[in-house]
């Protein structure tokens, strides 16, 4: 049996925790035990960071396991035996210029397709003439960082916008 | 009694400093750190004022004749180019505060090299000869035998070198950022206060005297940058040069950006930076408002990651006139300490 852990973001909402447990069970996997991490809550309506420990048969059900969860909740973190599989992090950009002039959708497709998952997309224009700007929250595994990097650099000097990033 | 001769070469603002600070302090000096420092020769673009025979030179006097651009009335004064004095007069410290020239290092790096070739340690103010030849000068200041300080080179009176020479010995620095340009921090927080335009933050900070008639060397980070080669040598071991660090000024960055970053929970900061894996940047960067990095106005704030202390952050005015002489006279007695 593998020991396994996972770190979700869960919705702060009625019902996600239980959301979460069903494809744990779904691929035979046992709770040891559940730690919802409330005073680390990213506020009212916002997320719960929540621990879950649990045995499984195998890498196989595990992976299984992994595809279904990740449909009803945000997985942050996932090892096996100690062994870490999956560890998300979040990097906040902000891109500055003609960002919905140079295809917004383009840019945004081409960061999915470096790696990265657009969580939050918020853009800010005062005039269609002047350069507006947009803040993007990417979530992204830790081992995309570097190429997402590369993708953000180059359509930085390609549509030339600037990008600020965390 | 600990009697130290200097040099001052470089006799503007910081140059300045430093002498009316050995003027106030004079009496500390000898009573906490049994050291009577003489200033023996003073020497700024147009020649130098030397006296080798007694007490040294009347530092009140020279600072109130180049506060009048009198300074050449002195009746010491002598044309004469500051490498050679440096060489002919017999000092054990220069002092240089020469201005930052960052394409070429010079006259700081001649000066540099004056010194250690007639056996004199160096401190220094100046950003260039360190932003370009770094390695070259520390070897040939090892090679000798000699010290050189540079702690009023970056972030002005706040300690960095000392900090990590004095309070984080073992430790390994993993890398290194933090806003180094204290204009540029003047600028971007009134853009996000006062919600105005880069132009109009940068002509108040003009007539604020936070920023120089020719603003480039804040604006376009390159001030940052030849920071970020000093920390990147000095600190981390890398041999690096100013053409190393990819650099973005702030020039393009609108209230509209300063107001959507807000919003988010975020700030825009100028930040210099040594990564883990050895790469040099200094870039507009979104610093979270509740990261220790977030200060305001003209400040300067540093983070250090080491594998001991974990991180440890520094928070101090980058620039002044008597800030920047503090660190010259805290590398000044550090080296009385040690050589004297």
């Amino acid at each position: 049996m593998l020991k396994c852990r996972v770190l979700l973001r869960l919705k702060d909402a009625p019902g996600a925790l239980v959301e979460s447990l069903k494809p744990i069970s779904g691929h035979g996997g046992n709770i040891q035990n559940i730690t919802h991490l409330r005073e680390n809550s990213e506020g009212e309506g916002g997320f719960v960071p929540t621990i879950i420990n649990f045995e499984i048969s195998d890498l196989s059900a595990l992976e299984a396991l992994k595809a279904d969860l990740s449909k009803v909740a945000q997985i942050r973190e996932l090892s096996a035996d100690g062994k870490k599989l999956l560890k998300k992090k979040s990097v906040s950009i902000l891109l500055l210029g003609h960002v919905m002039d140079t295809d917004a959708k383009n840019t945004l497709d081409r960061l999915m397709d470096a790696g990265a998952d657009a969580r939050n997309f918020t853009l800010s224009i005062s005039d269609s003439k002047k350069p507006s700007c947009a803040l993007i929250t990417l979530d992204m595994d830790e081992k995309n960082f570097d190429p997402i990097l590369s993708a953000l650099d180059k359509l930085s000097k390609e549509k030339g916008l600037l990008v600020i990033r965390e | 009694m600990k009697n130290v001769k200097a040099i001052i070469v470089g006799f503007g603002v910081v140059g300045k400093g430093v002498a009316k600070v050995l003027q106030t302090k004079r009496k500390e000096l000898e009573h906490d750190y049994n050291a009577k420092v003489s200033v023996v020769a003073v020497c700024n673009s147009k020649g130098c004022v030397i006296d080798e025979s007694g007490a040294g030179l009347d530092l009140e006097e020279l600072v109130e004749l180049a506060d009048k651009k009198k300074f050449e009335s002195h009746k010491k004064f002598q044309k004469m180019k500051g490498a050679d004095a440096i060489e002919s007069v017999k000092a054990d410290i220069l002092i240089e505060a020469t201005p930052t020239d960052i394409k070429t290092g010079e006259p700081g790096t001649a000066n540099f090299l004056a010194a250690f070739k007639s056996g004199k340690h160096v401190i220094t103010s100046n950003k260039g000869p360190l932003a370009v030849n770094f390695q070259k000068l520390m070897g040939e200041a090892k090679r000798k035998n000699l010290e050189m300080r540079f702690e009023a080179t970056v972030c002005g009176g706040m300690p960095v070198f000392s900090l990590v020479r004095n309070g984080l010995q073992l430790n390994k620095i993993k890398s290194v950022r933090g806003i180094l340009n204290g204009t540029t921090n003047f600028i971007l927080t009134k853009m996000l206060e006062d919600k105005v335009s880069f132009e109009s933050a940068l002509k108040e900070a003009q007539e604020l005297g936070y920023a120089e008639a020719d603003p480039t060397y804040d604006i376009e980070g390159i001030d940052a940058a030849a920071k970020v080669v000093i920390l990147a040598n000095a600190l981390l071991g890398i041999n690096a040069s100013f053409k190393d660090v990819k650099v973005t000024g702030i020039t393009k960055v609108t209230a509209e950006a300063m107001e959507l970053a807000n919003s988010q929970g975020f700030v825009i900061k100028l930040i210099g930076e040594i990564s883990e894996s050895g790469s040099l940047e200094v870039s507009p960067r979104l610093i979270p408002k509740v990261h220790p990095l977030n200060v305001k106005g003209s400040l300067n704030a540093l983070q250090i990651d080491t594998d001991l202390a974990k991180e440890v952050f520094v928070v101090g005015r980058g620039a002044g006139q008597i800030e920047t002489a503090s660190a010259i006279v805290s590398d000044l007695v550090d080296i009385i300490n040690r050589r004297f």
